[in-house]
C-alpha cells in the first residue's frame, strides 16, 4: 500500500510517500510566506523522483492542526482538490500526535507543545504501551502559567514540540526533573505511520466533508465577541 | 469547452461550471455566501471567510458539476481568482485548484478579480463593442478602466481610501443598521429625500483622476452630530438618501466625464454596489440621454460570482494560448494590480 502524507500546520512543512512502514521519500522544508507556492510544485517533484503517478497513491495522510490557521487550511484544501474525484481514504491526524508519535520509542509520558504566541501553547499528553498511543490529556490550548498544575500530577514527563523549545526555561525551571527533548519538527512520515495504523484500524474517510481542521483556537474575532457579551472564554 | 471557474477572494466561496465554444452559457453556479457569518462582527472577518472557504469549497465544486449534469473528467480548463482580495481566502482556493490541476492534468488559467468584473456584462451581452469604459464598484474596489481592445487598457481612476461599498458599510455600522451597508441603504432610500443635504465633491489636491469616499462619510458623521440626528427620525432618512444620492452622483459625474474626454463606444459598471437601484437607475437615465450604450453586471453577476472567473478564464487561454497554464508554482496576490486588471488578465 503506498501513502502520501504531509504537514502543512507549522513553519517546518513536510511530506512523505510511503510503502507500508517503509519511508520511501521523505521532503522537508521550512517555509515563510511561499508555502503555497511550493506545496504543489514539491509535491510533484517527490512523485516523479520516485516515478510514480497520484494514481498509484492508495491512502492519504494530512496533518490538520494545531497550528498555522493558514498552513492547515493549505493542506486540507490541497488533499481535498488532488482527492476531490478518486475518493480514496484519507487519515486526518493530530499534529500534537504526530509529533508526539516521533517519540513512541521512549518509556515516558510525552508533553507535545506548540507554540500558539500569546503566552500560549497547544498541548496534548501521550504515552505509547506496545506502539499504541494513550492519550493522557486531549489536545487543547492553555495559557504557559496554567502547565504547572495541569501537568504536575503526569509523572516521568519529557517535552517536545516548538512549544517546548521556545519555553525551555520556564519548563526546565518550573519541572526540575523533566528532560526537554529535541527531534526535528518534520513530521510527514510519523503521519504516515499513524496513518497506516488507523487505516488498518478502520479510522479512515473517503468524505472530503469529513476531513476537518483542528484549530482549537476561535478566531479572534469571535473571541472578542464572546467577552464583550459577557462570557467567560 | 467546459471551464470550471473557482471564486474565494473574499466573503463568497462561488464555483461554476461554464460551457463556451459552439455554446456559451452558464451551466452551473453554486455560492455560499457567508453575510450572515459576518453581520454580527459588522464587517467581514478574514478568519472567519478562509474558515468557511476550506469547509465548503469540496462541497461547492460537487454540486456545481451536479448541477451542470458533468463530470470532473468533461472539464477542459480551470479558472481561479488569483486576486486582489483576502490572501488567507484566495489561498484556499488557490490550493484546492492546485490539486485539481495537477491530479486531473488540467490547465489552470488565474484571472484577475477586478478584471473578472469588467468581463461580467459579456456573460449575457457578448455584442459589447470597444473602446469600452468600466467602472468596477463594491465593497473592496472602487475603479475606473479604459479598455481599447480585449486585454489591452489602463485605469483611469481608483480610490485613494475608502472603497464606496466600504463607505456605506461604514455608515450602516455606524448607525447599528446592520451588514451589509449597500442593500440596506438601497432600502431606506424611498424614505427620505436625497435632496435635503449636500454633500461636497472631494477634488484631489494634486489634481488627480482618483476618487475618494472617506470625506463622504465624515461629512455625514458631523451632519448627524451637528443636528443631533437620530436613527429613524426623517432627518436621519433625509440624511441617508442624500449620502447614497450624493456617491451616485459622485460616481456617475467622474465616469461621465471620462467618457466625454474619450472615444467611448460601451460603458460598464460591474461589482456589488452596481446592484444597487438608485446607481442603475441614475446611469441608465444619463447614459440614455447621452446616447452611450450601457451594460449594467445581471443582478446575479453583480456580486461575487465564479461564472465571470470562469468567463474570463476562457477569453485569457483563448487570447494567450502560449502561457504556461501548469506551473504550480502559482501564487495568489493580495492588492489590486491595476495593470493586470487593466490587460484584462
Amino acid at each position: 500500500m503506498n501513502l502520501l502524507c504531509f504537514d502543512t500546520t507549522s513553519r517546518d512543512a513536510s511530506m512523505a510517500v510511503l510503502s507500508d512502514e517503509e519511508i520511501l521519500l521523505e521532503y522537508n522544508f521550512s517555509t515563510r510566506d511561499n508555502l503555497s507556492a511550493v506545496m504543489l510544485p514539491s509535491l510533484d517533484f517527490i512523485l516523479r523522483s520516485l516515478g510514480m503517478k497520484i494514481a498509484q497513491i492508495d491512502l492519504f495522510g494530512v496533518a490538520v492542526g494545531p497550528g498555522l490557521f493558514t498552513g492547515i487550511r493549505i493542506g486540507l484544501a490541497t488533499l481535498k482538490g488532488m482527492n476531490f474525484a478518486a475518493a480514496k481514504p484519507m487519515v486526518a491526524v493530530n499534529t500534537l500526535e504526530a509529533l508526539a508519535f516521533k517519540f513512541a520509542d521512549l518509556k515516558k509520558n510525552i508533553v507535545a507543545l506548540i507554540d500558539a504566541r500569546k503566552g500560549e501553547v497547544y498541548l496534548g499528553c501521550y504515552n505509547f504501551v506496545n506502539g499504541e498511543m494513550n492519550i493522557l490529556i486531549q489536545p487543547c490550548l492553555q495559557p504557559v502559567s496554567a502547565l504547572v498544575s495541569l501537568l504536575d500530577p503526569i509523572a516521568d514527563k519529557v517535552f517536545v514540540g516548538s512549544g517546548a523549545e521556545c519555553h525551555g526555561d520556564f519548563l526546565k525551571s518550573t519541572f526540575g526533573e523533566c528532560r526537554l527533548l529535541y527531534r526535528s519538527n518534520f513530521l510527514a512520515s510519523e503521519i504516515g505511520k499513524i496513518a497506516l495504523q488507523r487505516f488498518r484500524n478502520r479510522q479512515y474517510t473517503t468524505d472530503l466533508q469529513k476531513l476537518l481542521p483542528c484549530y482549537i483556537r476561535r478566531p479572534d474575532a469571535e473571541s472578542n465577541l464572546a467577552r464583550a457579551n459577557g462570557a467567560v472564554d | 469547452m467546459y471551464i470550471l471557474g473557482i471564486e474565494s477572494s473574499c466573503d463568497e466561496t462561488a464555483v461554476a461550471v461554464v460551457e463556451r465554444g459552439a455554446k456559451n452559457s452558464v451551466r452551473a453556479e453554486q455560492i455560499k455566501s457567508q453575510v450572515d457569518l459576518h453581520a454580527l462582527y459588522g464587517g467581514i472577518v478574514p478568519e472567519i471567510a478562509a474558515r468557511t472557504h476550506c469547509e465548503t469549497i469540496d462541497l461547492l465544486t460537487s454540486r456545481a458539476l451536479q448541477q451542470a449534469g458533468v463530470g470532473i473528467e468533461d472539464i477542459d480548463i480551470l479558472a481561479l481568482t488569483q486576486g486582489p482580495g483576502l490572501i488567507g481566502s484566495l489561498l484556499i482556493g488557490l490550493a484546492f485548484a492546485k490539486g485539481l490541476a495537477m491530479v486531473h492534468d488540467l490547465p489552470l488559467v488565474a484571472v484577475d478579480h477586478i478584471a473578472a468584473h469588467i468581463e461580467s456584462p459579456f456573460i449575457s451581452h457578448q455584442e459589447i463593442a470597444y473602446p469600452l469604459l468600466a467602472l468596477v464598484v463594491s465593497g473592496g474596489h472602487t475603479s475606473l478602466f479604459y479598455h481599447e481592445e480585449k486585454f489591452n487598457g489602463r485605469v483611469i481612476a481608483k480610490t485613494r481610501d475608502d472603497a464606496a461599498g466600504e463607505v456605506m458599510d461604514k455608515v450602516a455600522k455606524h448607525f447599528g443598521l446592520g451588514y451589509p451597508g449597500g442593500p440596506l441603504l438601497d432600502k431606506l432610500y424611498i424614505n427620505g429625500d436625497p435632496k435635503k443635504f449636500t454633500f461636497k465633491i472631494p477634488r484631489m489636491s494634486d489634481g488627480g483622476a482618483d476618487f475618494s469616499f472617506s470625506g463622504y462619510k465624515s461629512a455625514l458623521l458631523r451632519q448627524a452630530q451637528k443636528m443631533n440626528i437620530q436613527p429613524h427620525s426623517q432627518d436621519f432618512y433625509d440624511l441617508l438618501a442624500s449620502f447614497l444620492s450624493a456617491l451616485v452622483e459622485y460616481l456617475l459625474g467622474k465616469t461621465l466625464a471620462a467618457a466625454k474626454d474619450l472615444p467611448v463606444r460601451s460603458l460598464i459598471v460591474s461589482g456589488g454596489v452596481s446592484r444597487n437601484s438608485l446607481l442603475r437607475d441614475r446611469f441608465s437615465e444619463e447614459c440614455a440621454r447621452l446616447g452611450i450604450p450601457l451594460y449594467l453586471a445581471e443582478p446575479n453577476y453583480c456580486t461575487d460570482n465564479a461564472a465571470m472567473i470562469a468567463w474570463l478564464g476562457y477569453e485569457k487561454y483563448q487570447a494567450y494560448p502560449d502561457l504556461n497554464y501548469f506551473d504550480l508554482h502559482l501564487n495568489s496576490y493580495s492588492r489590486a494590480q491595476f495593470r493586470e486588471s487593466a490587460r484584462h488578465r
